[in-house]
Protein backbone atom coordinates (compact mmCIF):
# COMPACT_ATOMS: atom_id res chain seq x y z
CA UNK A 1 0.00 0.00 0.00
CA UNK A 2 1.58 3.11 -0.85
CA UNK A 3 1.45 6.42 1.34
CA UNK A 4 0.01 9.13 -0.54
CA UNK A 5 1.37 12.53 0.06
CA UNK A 6 -1.16 16.01 -1.42
CA UNK A 7 1.19 18.47 -1.51
CA UNK A 8 -0.87 21.39 -2.03
CA UNK A 9 0.59 24.84 -3.64
CA UNK A 10 -1.58 27.51 -1.39
CA UNK A 11 -1.46 29.96 -4.45
CA UNK A 12 -3.88 30.15 -7.29
CA UNK A 13 -1.69 29.65 -9.89
CA UNK A 14 -0.27 25.78 -10.98
CA UNK A 15 2.80 27.31 -12.46
CA UNK A 16 5.00 25.38 -9.99
CA UNK A 17 2.98 22.26 -9.98
CA UNK A 18 4.72 20.03 -12.57
CA UNK A 19 8.58 21.22 -12.19
CA UNK A 20 7.96 20.81 -8.30
CA UNK A 21 6.37 17.26 -8.77
CA UNK A 22 9.35 16.49 -10.74
CA UNK A 23 11.93 17.31 -8.27
CA UNK A 24 10.22 16.60 -5.42
CA UNK A 25 9.90 12.54 -7.09
CA UNK A 26 13.84 12.65 -7.14
CA UNK A 27 13.57 12.49 -3.48
CA UNK A 28 10.51 10.41 -2.69
CA UNK A 29 10.68 7.42 -1.03
CA UNK A 30 9.35 4.03 -3.43
CA UNK A 31 6.62 3.69 -0.98
CA UNK A 32 4.98 6.99 -1.41
CA UNK A 33 2.90 8.73 -4.49
CA UNK A 34 2.97 12.39 -4.38
CA UNK A 35 0.30 14.29 -5.82
CA UNK A 36 1.24 17.54 -6.31
CA UNK A 37 -1.90 20.70 -6.64
CA UNK A 38 -2.81 24.06 -6.46
CA UNK A 39 -5.65 26.16 -5.30
CA UNK A 40 -8.81 27.11 -8.02
CA UNK A 41 -8.59 30.97 -7.41
CA UNK A 42 -6.81 33.36 -5.39
CA UNK A 43 -3.38 35.38 -5.97
CA UNK A 44 -0.14 34.07 -7.00
CA UNK A 45 1.96 34.63 -4.69
CA UNK A 46 1.69 34.81 -0.67
CA UNK A 47 3.87 38.00 -0.57
CA UNK A 48 1.61 39.68 1.04
CA UNK A 49 -0.69 38.82 4.40
CA UNK A 50 -3.79 39.61 2.90
CA UNK A 51 -3.32 37.38 0.40
CA UNK A 52 -2.13 34.90 3.00
CA UNK A 53 -5.58 35.50 4.73
CA UNK A 54 -7.35 35.03 1.49
CA UNK A 55 -6.16 31.77 0.94
CA UNK A 56 -6.82 29.95 4.37
CA UNK A 57 -10.35 28.78 3.45
CA UNK A 58 -9.71 27.45 -0.06
CA UNK A 59 -6.04 25.73 1.89
CA UNK A 60 -8.51 23.95 5.09
CA UNK A 61 -11.30 22.78 2.15
CA UNK A 62 -8.51 21.11 0.26
CA UNK A 63 -6.84 19.47 3.02
CA UNK A 64 -9.97 18.33 4.74
CA UNK A 65 -10.74 17.01 1.25
CA UNK A 66 -7.60 14.70 0.92
CA UNK A 67 -8.42 12.78 4.51
CA UNK A 68 -11.61 12.29 3.07
CA UNK A 69 -10.36 11.51 0.41
CA UNK A 70 -7.64 8.84 1.99
CA UNK A 71 -4.54 10.80 1.52
CA UNK A 72 -1.56 9.83 4.51
CA UNK A 73 -0.33 13.29 4.89
CA UNK A 74 -1.01 16.41 3.64
CA UNK A 75 1.99 19.41 2.90
CA UNK A 76 1.57 23.38 3.11
CA UNK A 77 3.10 24.32 0.87
CA UNK A 78 4.62 28.13 1.61
CA UNK A 79 7.05 28.83 4.06
CA UNK A 80 4.96 30.95 6.12
CA UNK A 81 3.22 27.86 7.02
CA UNK A 82 -0.40 28.70 6.72
CA UNK A 83 -3.16 26.95 8.29
CA UNK A 84 -0.99 24.53 9.49
CA UNK A 85 -2.36 24.65 12.78
CA UNK A 86 -6.38 24.69 11.57
CA UNK A 87 -4.95 21.65 9.25
CA UNK A 88 -4.25 19.81 12.08
CA UNK A 89 -7.44 21.08 14.19
CA UNK A 90 -9.87 19.29 11.32
CA UNK A 91 -8.35 16.10 10.63
CA UNK A 92 -7.78 12.86 12.44
CA UNK A 93 -6.63 10.15 9.61
CA UNK A 94 -3.82 12.05 8.23
CA UNK A 95 -0.80 14.07 8.84
CA UNK A 96 0.17 17.66 8.23
CA UNK A 97 3.55 19.26 7.81
CA UNK A 98 4.73 22.60 6.12
CA UNK A 99 8.33 23.85 4.87
CA UNK A 100 9.21 26.31 7.86
CA UNK A 101 7.95 23.87 10.54
CA UNK A 102 10.00 20.34 9.07
CA UNK A 103 13.18 23.00 8.14
CA UNK A 104 13.53 24.05 11.81
CA UNK A 105 13.50 20.64 13.06
CA UNK A 106 15.80 19.23 10.72
CA UNK A 107 18.37 22.12 10.74
CA UNK A 108 18.14 22.30 14.69
CA UNK A 109 19.03 18.70 15.02
CA UNK A 110 22.31 19.53 12.15
CA UNK A 111 23.70 22.48 14.10
CA UNK A 112 23.26 24.43 16.59
CA UNK A 113 22.41 27.84 14.82
CA UNK A 114 20.60 28.52 11.21
CA UNK A 115 20.17 31.11 8.90
CA UNK A 116 16.89 31.62 7.07
CA UNK A 117 17.65 33.12 3.16
CA UNK A 118 14.45 34.73 1.91
CA UNK A 119 13.35 36.76 -0.93
CA UNK A 120 12.11 39.84 0.67
CA UNK A 121 12.86 41.83 3.49
CA UNK A 122 8.83 41.94 4.21
CA UNK A 123 8.97 38.30 4.88
CA UNK A 124 10.86 38.77 7.88
CA UNK A 125 8.42 40.05 10.55
CA UNK A 126 6.10 37.01 10.34
CA UNK A 127 8.50 34.38 9.50
CA UNK A 128 10.28 35.15 12.66
CA UNK A 129 7.45 35.02 14.49
CA UNK A 130 7.25 31.59 13.44
CA UNK A 131 10.22 30.79 14.25
CA UNK A 132 10.13 32.12 18.08
CA UNK A 133 6.21 29.73 17.76
CA UNK A 134 8.18 26.80 17.13
CA UNK A 135 10.49 27.42 19.80
CA UNK A 136 13.94 28.22 17.69
CA UNK A 137 14.51 31.88 18.62
CA UNK A 138 18.14 30.51 20.22
CA UNK A 139 18.79 28.74 17.36
CA UNK A 140 18.10 31.48 14.33
CA UNK A 141 21.78 33.09 13.66
CA UNK A 142 19.78 35.60 11.14
CA UNK A 143 16.99 36.12 8.38
CA UNK A 144 19.39 37.21 4.97
CA UNK A 145 17.22 38.53 2.11
CA UNK A 146 18.18 38.35 -1.69
CA UNK A 147 15.96 40.85 -2.81
CA UNK A 148 14.01 38.26 -5.05
CA UNK A 149 10.31 37.94 -5.57
CA UNK A 150 8.65 34.33 -5.97
CA UNK A 151 8.64 34.77 -9.39
CA UNK A 152 12.12 35.35 -9.77
CA UNK A 153 13.91 33.04 -8.41
CA UNK A 154 13.79 30.47 -11.16
CA UNK A 155 13.88 33.32 -13.76
CA UNK A 156 17.91 33.99 -14.03
CA UNK A 157 18.57 30.46 -12.14
CA UNK A 158 22.19 32.08 -12.21
CA UNK A 159 22.15 34.99 -10.84
CA UNK A 160 19.64 33.78 -7.86
CA UNK A 161 22.45 31.00 -7.15
CA UNK A 162 24.36 33.91 -6.95
CA UNK A 163 22.30 36.09 -4.74
CA UNK A 164 21.91 33.14 -2.62
CA UNK A 165 25.35 31.84 -2.25
CA UNK A 166 26.71 35.30 -1.15
CA UNK A 167 23.74 35.86 1.21
CA UNK A 168 24.56 31.97 2.57
CA UNK A 169 28.34 32.96 2.64
CA UNK A 170 27.70 36.39 4.81
CA UNK A 171 25.29 34.43 7.07
CA UNK A 172 27.91 31.69 7.86
CA UNK A 173 31.18 33.68 8.06
CA UNK A 174 29.60 36.82 9.58
CA UNK A 175 26.13 35.73 11.31
CA UNK A 176 27.73 32.34 12.35
CA UNK A 177 25.05 30.12 11.14
CA UNK A 178 26.26 26.62 10.53
CA UNK A 179 23.09 25.75 8.46
CA UNK A 180 21.43 27.08 6.00
CA UNK A 181 17.66 26.75 5.42
CA UNK A 182 16.23 28.60 1.94
CA UNK A 183 13.28 30.04 3.47
CA UNK A 184 10.38 30.02 0.17
CA UNK A 185 9.30 27.10 -1.62
CA UNK A 186 9.98 28.50 -4.90
CA UNK A 187 13.89 29.01 -3.84
CA UNK A 188 13.58 24.70 -4.80
CA UNK A 189 16.70 22.68 -6.24
CA UNK A 190 19.05 24.97 -5.47
CA UNK A 191 20.48 23.78 -2.46
CA UNK A 192 22.96 21.32 -3.46
CA UNK A 193 25.23 23.36 -5.82
CA UNK A 194 25.01 25.88 -2.53
CA UNK A 195 25.76 23.03 -0.26
CA UNK A 196 28.86 21.75 -2.24
CA UNK A 197 30.27 25.27 -2.39
CA UNK A 198 29.66 26.48 0.97
CA UNK A 199 30.36 22.91 2.98
CA UNK A 200 27.55 23.44 5.40
CA UNK A 201 24.40 21.76 4.85
CA UNK A 202 21.50 23.75 3.01
CA UNK A 203 17.96 22.60 3.80
CA UNK A 204 15.76 22.84 0.36
CA UNK A 205 11.92 24.09 1.61
CA UNK A 206 10.33 21.37 -0.41
CA UNK A 207 12.41 18.15 0.25
CA UNK A 208 12.19 18.63 3.79
CA UNK A 209 8.74 19.13 3.96
CA UNK A 210 8.17 15.87 1.71
CA UNK A 211 10.57 13.60 4.29
CA UNK A 212 9.07 14.84 7.27
CA UNK A 213 5.80 14.03 5.66
CA UNK A 214 6.95 10.49 4.73
CA UNK A 215 8.63 10.35 8.89
CA UNK A 216 5.26 11.47 10.40
CA UNK A 217 3.38 8.88 8.49
CA UNK A 218 5.89 6.31 9.32
CA UNK A 219 5.40 7.50 13.33
CA UNK A 220 1.36 7.55 12.50
CA UNK A 221 1.40 3.86 10.89
CA UNK A 222 3.43 1.97 13.62
CA UNK A 223 2.88 3.78 16.93
CA UNK A 224 -0.43 6.18 16.18
CA UNK A 225 1.57 8.80 17.12
CA UNK A 226 -0.34 11.46 15.23
CA UNK A 227 -1.58 15.37 15.86
CA UNK A 228 -3.09 15.26 19.39
CA UNK A 229 -6.58 15.74 19.56
CA UNK A 230 -6.65 16.82 23.30
CA UNK A 231 -6.53 20.54 23.85
CA UNK A 232 -5.11 22.74 20.66
CA UNK A 233 -5.87 20.54 17.67
CA UNK A 234 -9.62 19.76 19.01
CA UNK A 235 -11.55 19.29 16.54
CA UNK A 236 -14.83 21.58 15.75
CA UNK A 237 -17.77 19.75 16.32
CA UNK A 238 -19.27 17.94 13.52
CA UNK A 239 -22.97 18.82 13.97
CA UNK A 240 -22.04 22.93 14.72
CA UNK A 241 -20.67 22.97 11.54
CA UNK A 242 -23.97 21.25 10.05
CA UNK A 243 -26.19 23.61 12.19
CA UNK A 244 -24.45 26.73 10.80
CA UNK A 245 -24.73 25.48 7.59
CA UNK A 246 -20.76 26.12 7.14
CA UNK A 247 -21.32 23.48 3.86
CA UNK A 248 -23.48 25.56 2.00
CA UNK A 249 -22.23 28.83 2.92
CA UNK A 250 -18.66 28.11 1.55
CA UNK A 251 -19.63 25.98 -1.15
CA UNK A 252 -18.56 22.68 0.35
CA UNK A 253 -21.05 20.13 0.55
CA UNK A 254 -20.20 17.01 1.44
CA UNK A 255 -17.30 17.91 3.13
CA UNK A 256 -18.19 17.29 6.45
CA UNK A 257 -19.82 13.87 5.71
CA UNK B 1 22.43 -0.81 0.76
CA UNK B 2 21.30 -1.15 4.10
CA UNK B 3 21.42 1.41 7.18
CA UNK B 4 23.34 0.51 10.02
CA UNK B 5 22.17 1.38 13.33
CA UNK B 6 24.01 1.11 16.44
CA UNK B 7 22.03 1.72 19.54
CA UNK B 8 24.56 2.32 22.84
CA UNK B 9 23.59 1.32 26.10
CA UNK B 10 25.71 4.22 27.69
CA UNK B 11 25.94 2.24 30.76
CA UNK B 12 27.45 -0.97 31.89
CA UNK B 13 25.25 -4.53 32.32
CA UNK B 14 23.84 -6.36 28.82
CA UNK B 15 20.52 -6.96 30.76
CA UNK B 16 18.66 -4.17 28.54
CA UNK B 17 20.63 -5.15 25.12
CA UNK B 18 18.57 -8.44 23.80
CA UNK B 19 15.19 -6.82 25.25
CA UNK B 20 16.14 -3.09 23.71
CA UNK B 21 16.98 -4.95 20.68
CA UNK B 22 14.08 -7.25 19.78
CA UNK B 23 11.70 -4.19 20.60
CA UNK B 24 13.85 -2.31 17.88
CA UNK B 25 13.42 -5.16 15.54
CA UNK B 26 9.89 -5.07 15.58
CA UNK B 27 9.61 -1.72 14.18
CA UNK B 28 12.76 -0.73 12.41
CA UNK B 29 12.63 -0.29 8.33
CA UNK B 30 13.25 -3.48 5.92
CA UNK B 31 16.40 -1.68 4.89
CA UNK B 32 17.67 -1.11 8.44
CA UNK B 33 20.50 -2.88 10.20
CA UNK B 34 20.68 -2.52 14.64
CA UNK B 35 23.20 -3.74 17.17
CA UNK B 36 22.52 -2.59 20.41
CA UNK B 37 25.51 -2.92 22.80
CA UNK B 38 26.40 -1.40 26.14
CA UNK B 39 29.27 -0.16 27.63
CA UNK B 40 31.91 -2.66 29.40
CA UNK B 41 32.59 -1.10 32.59
CA UNK B 42 30.94 1.48 34.58
CA UNK B 43 28.02 2.80 36.33
CA UNK B 44 24.92 0.55 36.37
CA UNK B 45 22.34 3.59 35.71
CA UNK B 46 22.62 6.79 35.00
CA UNK B 47 20.46 8.57 37.88
CA UNK B 48 23.90 10.58 39.01
CA UNK B 49 25.51 13.34 37.21
CA UNK B 50 28.72 11.40 38.45
CA UNK B 51 27.88 8.32 37.46
CA UNK B 52 26.99 9.89 33.83
CA UNK B 53 30.45 11.80 33.53
CA UNK B 54 32.10 8.80 33.71
CA UNK B 55 30.52 7.14 31.07
CA UNK B 56 31.34 9.69 28.53
CA UNK B 57 34.97 8.78 27.73
CA UNK B 58 33.71 5.03 26.59
CA UNK B 59 30.36 6.52 25.04
CA UNK B 60 32.25 8.27 22.80
CA UNK B 61 34.61 5.82 21.89
CA UNK B 62 31.79 3.38 20.98
CA UNK B 63 30.89 6.13 18.43
CA UNK B 64 34.33 6.38 16.87
CA UNK B 65 34.45 2.87 16.53
CA UNK B 66 31.00 2.85 14.72
CA UNK B 67 32.44 5.67 12.76
CA UNK B 68 35.19 3.19 11.87
CA UNK B 69 33.01 0.28 11.39
CA UNK B 70 31.02 2.26 9.05
CA UNK B 71 27.44 2.47 10.98
CA UNK B 72 25.11 4.86 9.18
CA UNK B 73 24.08 6.35 12.60
CA UNK B 74 24.74 5.76 16.41
CA UNK B 75 21.90 6.47 18.87
CA UNK B 76 22.84 7.24 22.79
CA UNK B 77 20.38 5.26 24.76
CA UNK B 78 19.64 7.45 27.79
CA UNK B 79 17.40 10.34 27.96
CA UNK B 80 19.96 13.26 29.21
CA UNK B 81 21.10 12.93 26.03
CA UNK B 82 24.73 12.14 27.25
CA UNK B 83 27.17 13.14 24.92
CA UNK B 84 24.95 14.17 22.27
CA UNK B 85 27.20 17.05 20.79
CA UNK B 86 30.69 15.63 21.82
CA UNK B 87 29.80 12.50 19.84
CA UNK B 88 28.54 15.17 16.72
CA UNK B 89 31.81 16.59 17.15
CA UNK B 90 33.73 14.04 16.46
CA UNK B 91 32.38 11.96 13.55
CA UNK B 92 32.26 13.02 9.91
CA UNK B 93 30.34 10.23 8.22
CA UNK B 94 27.36 9.16 10.68
CA UNK B 95 24.63 11.20 12.21
CA UNK B 96 24.02 10.81 15.96
CA UNK B 97 20.45 11.65 17.79
CA UNK B 98 19.47 10.62 20.78
CA UNK B 99 16.25 10.11 22.82
CA UNK B 100 15.52 13.47 24.76
CA UNK B 101 16.25 15.37 21.59
CA UNK B 102 14.02 13.05 18.92
CA UNK B 103 11.31 12.90 21.67
CA UNK B 104 10.87 16.28 21.87
CA UNK B 105 10.81 17.02 18.22
CA UNK B 106 7.87 14.56 17.16
CA UNK B 107 6.31 15.79 20.48
CA UNK B 108 6.44 19.41 19.65
CA UNK B 109 5.37 18.36 15.86
CA UNK B 110 2.02 16.61 17.14
CA UNK B 111 0.92 18.96 19.96
CA UNK B 112 1.79 22.33 21.49
CA UNK B 113 2.62 21.55 24.97
CA UNK B 114 3.97 18.56 26.37
CA UNK B 115 4.85 16.30 29.87
CA UNK B 116 7.67 14.26 30.14
CA UNK B 117 7.25 11.50 32.66
CA UNK B 118 10.45 10.34 34.43
CA UNK B 119 11.23 7.94 37.10
CA UNK B 120 12.48 10.20 40.05
CA UNK B 121 12.04 13.69 40.74
CA UNK B 122 16.10 13.88 41.03
CA UNK B 123 16.14 13.71 37.46
CA UNK B 124 14.38 16.45 36.85
CA UNK B 125 16.28 19.75 37.27
CA UNK B 126 19.07 18.29 34.19
CA UNK B 127 16.60 17.04 32.05
CA UNK B 128 14.98 20.63 32.13
CA UNK B 129 18.20 21.87 31.14
CA UNK B 130 17.89 19.98 28.17
CA UNK B 131 14.49 21.02 27.08
CA UNK B 132 15.27 24.63 27.23
CA UNK B 133 18.52 23.89 25.38
CA UNK B 134 16.68 22.40 22.58
CA UNK B 135 14.01 25.74 22.78
CA UNK B 136 11.23 23.95 23.59
CA UNK B 137 11.08 25.46 27.25
CA UNK B 138 7.47 26.76 26.50
CA UNK B 139 5.96 23.60 24.92
CA UNK B 140 6.40 21.84 27.94
CA UNK B 141 3.65 21.07 30.24
CA UNK B 142 5.04 19.67 33.35
CA UNK B 143 7.13 16.78 34.02
CA UNK B 144 5.75 14.16 36.54
CA UNK B 145 7.37 11.54 38.76
CA UNK B 146 6.12 8.03 39.01
CA UNK B 147 9.10 7.73 42.13
CA UNK B 148 10.43 4.63 40.35
CA UNK B 149 14.36 4.25 39.62
CA UNK B 150 15.75 2.60 36.61
CA UNK B 151 15.88 -0.91 37.63
CA UNK B 152 12.25 -0.88 38.61
CA UNK B 153 10.49 -0.11 35.76
CA UNK B 154 10.23 -4.18 34.26
CA UNK B 155 10.43 -5.43 37.93
CA UNK B 156 6.83 -5.32 38.38
CA UNK B 157 5.43 -4.18 35.37
CA UNK B 158 1.95 -4.06 36.70
CA UNK B 159 2.93 -1.62 38.94
CA UNK B 160 4.59 0.65 37.00
CA UNK B 161 1.92 1.00 34.11
CA UNK B 162 -0.11 1.87 37.27
CA UNK B 163 2.06 4.39 37.95
CA UNK B 164 2.73 5.84 34.47
CA UNK B 165 -0.69 6.04 33.65
CA UNK B 166 -1.38 7.98 36.71
CA UNK B 167 1.09 10.38 36.21
CA UNK B 168 0.05 10.67 32.54
CA UNK B 169 -3.53 11.09 33.10
CA UNK B 170 -2.58 13.91 35.68
CA UNK B 171 -0.55 15.43 33.01
CA UNK B 172 -3.11 15.92 30.86
CA UNK B 173 -6.16 16.61 32.72
CA UNK B 174 -4.19 19.27 35.42
CA UNK B 175 -1.38 20.32 33.14
CA UNK B 176 -2.85 20.03 29.49
CA UNK B 177 -0.46 18.13 27.81
CA UNK B 178 -1.17 17.36 24.64
CA UNK B 179 1.50 15.01 24.26
CA UNK B 180 2.95 12.76 26.80
CA UNK B 181 6.44 11.50 26.71
CA UNK B 182 7.97 8.55 28.40
CA UNK B 183 11.66 10.10 29.75
CA UNK B 184 13.35 7.20 30.60
CA UNK B 185 14.40 4.47 27.84
CA UNK B 186 13.71 1.48 30.38
CA UNK B 187 10.31 2.61 30.22
CA UNK B 188 10.20 1.17 26.79
CA UNK B 189 7.25 -1.05 26.01
CA UNK B 190 4.78 1.11 28.20
CA UNK B 191 3.64 3.84 25.69
CA UNK B 192 0.74 1.62 23.36
CA UNK B 193 -1.36 0.50 26.68
CA UNK B 194 -0.82 3.83 27.53
CA UNK B 195 -1.66 5.74 24.47
CA UNK B 196 -4.82 3.89 24.33
CA UNK B 197 -5.41 4.73 27.95
CA UNK B 198 -5.29 8.37 28.20
CA UNK B 199 -5.72 9.02 24.12
CA UNK B 200 -3.20 11.17 23.72
CA UNK B 201 0.24 10.33 22.03
CA UNK B 202 2.88 9.12 24.26
CA UNK B 203 5.99 8.63 23.28
CA UNK B 204 8.68 5.94 23.64
CA UNK B 205 11.81 7.03 24.32
CA UNK B 206 14.00 4.37 22.75
CA UNK B 207 11.34 4.39 19.25
CA UNK B 208 11.17 8.00 18.56
CA UNK B 209 15.63 7.93 18.66
CA UNK B 210 15.54 4.95 16.54
CA UNK B 211 13.12 6.17 14.17
CA UNK B 212 14.52 9.94 14.06
CA UNK B 213 18.00 8.02 13.22
CA UNK B 214 16.36 6.35 10.47
CA UNK B 215 15.45 9.85 9.27
CA UNK B 216 18.37 11.54 9.43
CA UNK B 217 19.72 8.65 7.60
CA UNK B 218 17.92 9.08 5.33
CA UNK B 219 18.44 12.90 4.66
CA UNK B 220 21.97 12.71 5.02
CA UNK B 221 22.23 9.61 2.00
CA UNK B 222 19.68 11.47 -0.34
CA UNK B 223 20.87 15.17 0.29
CA UNK B 224 23.84 14.86 2.10
CA UNK B 225 22.12 16.95 5.05
CA UNK B 226 24.41 15.57 7.96
CA UNK B 227 25.55 17.55 11.09
CA UNK B 228 27.31 20.84 10.01
CA UNK B 229 31.01 20.93 10.82
CA UNK B 230 31.80 24.60 10.92
CA UNK B 231 31.68 26.19 14.34
CA UNK B 232 29.65 24.20 17.26
CA UNK B 233 30.41 20.38 15.95
CA UNK B 234 33.92 21.29 14.43
CA UNK B 235 36.36 18.37 15.05
CA UNK B 236 38.88 18.60 17.20
CA UNK B 237 42.40 18.68 14.82
CA UNK B 238 43.59 14.67 14.23
CA UNK B 239 47.24 15.98 14.51
CA UNK B 240 46.72 17.15 18.06
CA UNK B 241 45.00 14.59 19.47
CA UNK B 242 47.85 12.22 17.85
CA UNK B 243 50.35 14.83 19.04
CA UNK B 244 49.27 14.56 22.64
CA UNK B 245 48.48 10.93 22.81
CA UNK B 246 45.13 10.91 24.03
CA UNK B 247 44.34 7.98 22.30
CA UNK B 248 47.20 5.69 24.28
CA UNK B 249 46.66 7.54 27.62
CA UNK B 250 42.90 6.57 27.49
CA UNK B 251 43.69 3.33 25.66
CA UNK B 252 45.38 2.04 29.10
CA UNK B 253 42.85 2.76 31.51
CA UNK B 254 40.22 1.12 29.79
CA UNK B 255 42.07 -2.44 30.23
Amino acid sequence: MPNRILWINPIGSADFDSPMQVFLESGTHPDTKLDVVSLNRGPLHLEYHYYGALILADTLHRVRQAENEGYEAVVIGCFYDPGLREAREITDRLVVTAPAESCLHIAASLGHRFSIIVGRKKWIPKMRENVVNYGFEDRLASFKSVDLGVYDFQKDPAETARRLKAAAREAVEQDLAEVIILGCTAQFGFYKELQEELGVPVIDAILAPLKYAEFLIELKKRFNWSQSKRYGYESPPQEEIKQWKLEEQYGTSGLWG
Amino acid sequence: MTNRILFINPFKGEIFDQPIRAFIEKEKRADTEVEVVSLERGPEHLEYHYYEALTLVDTLKKIEQAEKEGYDAAVIGCFYDPGLREAREITNSLVVTAPAEASMHIATTLGHKFSIIVGREKWIPKMYENVVNYGFKDRLASFKSVGLGVHNFHKDEAETAKRLKDAAKEAVKQDLAEVVILGCTIQFGFYKELQGYIGVPVIDAILAAFKYAEFLIELRKRFNWGHSKIYGYESPPEEEIRSWGLDAQYEEETT
